[in-house]
């Protein structure tokens, strides 16, 4: 076995490192495929490798340097990605399968497809405050995420999450669509 | 009701991509800081969060966002120089008892490379051997210039790839080649980069 020994190379991978797993903890949650923080991790080692040229000056750059490089890169991935118009493949929370990107298998569409959109159906007739944090609930975000990302604070949230998801269940109740537990 | 959710964007993700109405990265970005409207902020994520090519976009901004280190608190710092001294102390343990392999392979490098050696000089056509990786689809090497781009890649099921013998490859220069194992649920490992020198044919 072996491994690099040069400093550059060694300073760049232990940064990449601890970036890489960061990232991978935040996004596994969400669907986040491998292959996005894979692209995304090439894209940083080639912009720090340019940018700061040797061992020492990589592992002294702040955290902070990482993270905007990091953040700039990810836009440029996702701007060449839309030119070459490739389609973006999140990964099933409920299977660990890749869900996007490839089509289902005819007999994966029919089972639970009609409920699916029902349920598309019943989202899209929420109020615009509940529909969206119904919908973060629903692709899985937990309430102190919701919270963050719409700026409000945990009551609030937890408030019109309840309310949404109680809209919810009556409009599909009235659809004719059973009540369920949420897991 | 989650499960079924993740169905819909499947579903309306399996047909033709029609990005007309998605937001750009820019907007997505936009999201992770406080200045946006609450109006705004509840339009963009109304789309975000029920657009199957835009969500896992964004996923991939917010995991960069999120993955940010918070700022240590004073007390922090003296903390960590703590847990440092009491590292080193076991690192200089460790290395001196006997270790082998399989060890080493969890230690940030999950893929083993052979050859060429780091810093070796490598005569053209330059080969490469790694070791192989469990249930592997298929390996693709990429080698990287000076300046980090790439020259050459290849994809395929062999544990050793030789570079075409005209790769444009300068005497005397600095290269890096990793290996990338991908495996069939779509996921990847990387290798380390490592260097290697280009002698005179």
């Amino acid at each position: 076995m072996t491994f690099p020994t040069d400093p550059e190379s060694r300073a760049l991978e232990t940064v990449l490192n601890r970036f890489a797993d960061r990232v991978r903890r935040v996004g596994l949650r969400h669907g986040l495929a491998g292959k996005d923080v894979d692209d995304l991790v090439q894209e940083v080692r080639v912009r720090l490798w340019k940018a700061l040229q040797n061992g020492e000056k990589i592992e002294a750059a702040p955290a902070s340097y990482i993270y905007r490089t990091a953040a700039s890169a990810a836009l440029d991935l996702l701007r060449r990605r839309r030119a070459r118009r490739e389609t973006p493949v999140r990964v099933s929370r409920v299977t660990g399968e890749a869900i996007l990107g490839e089509a289902p298998s005819p007999e994966a569409l029919m089972d639970g497809a009609e409920l699916a959109e029902r349920i598309g159906e019943a989202v899209g007739s929420l109020p615009d405050s509940r529909r969206s944090v119904v919908r973060m609930y629903l692709a899985g975000y937990g309430r102190e995420e919701i919270a963050d990302l719409l700026g409000w604070t945990e009551a609030k949230t937890r408030n019109l999450l309840y309310r949404g998801l109680a809209d919810l269940r009556e409009r599909l109740t009235s659809m004719g669509i059973g009540p369920e537990v949420d897991s | 009701m989650r499960e079924s959710y993740d169905r819909l964007l499947a579903i309306r993700g399996s047909g033709e991509a029609d990005r007309t109405s998605c937001l750009t990265p820019e907007a997505m970005q936009e999201l992770l800081q406080p200045e946006i409207s609450e109006e705004e902020r509840l339009r963009r994520v109304d789309h975000i969060m029920g657009c199957p090519y835009c969500l896992p976009e964004f996923e991939l901004l917010r995991s960069v966002a999120k993955a940010k280190p918070p700022r240590p608190f004073p007390w922090a710092t003296a903390l960590a120089a703590a847990l440092t001294l009491l590292l080193g102390a076991g690192l200089v343990w460790r290395l001196s008892s006997p270790r082998d392999e399989s060890v080493l392979r969890g230690d940030g490098a999950p893929i083993a490379m052979e050859t060429p050696a780091p810093d070796a000089k490598v005569v053209p056509p330059a080969s490469f051997v790694w070791h192989p990786v469990a249930n592997v689809l298929q390996y693709r090497i990429e080698v990287l210039t000076p300046s980090g781009d790439l020259v050459w890649q290849h994809a395929g099921t062999d544990t050793t790839a030789t570079m075409p013998s005209d790769t444009p490859l300068q005497s005397g220069a600095d290269y890096r080649w990793a290996i990338v194992a991908e495996f069939a649920n779509g996921e990847h490992i990387r290798s380390t980069l490592q260097r290697f020198k280009v002698a005179a044919p």
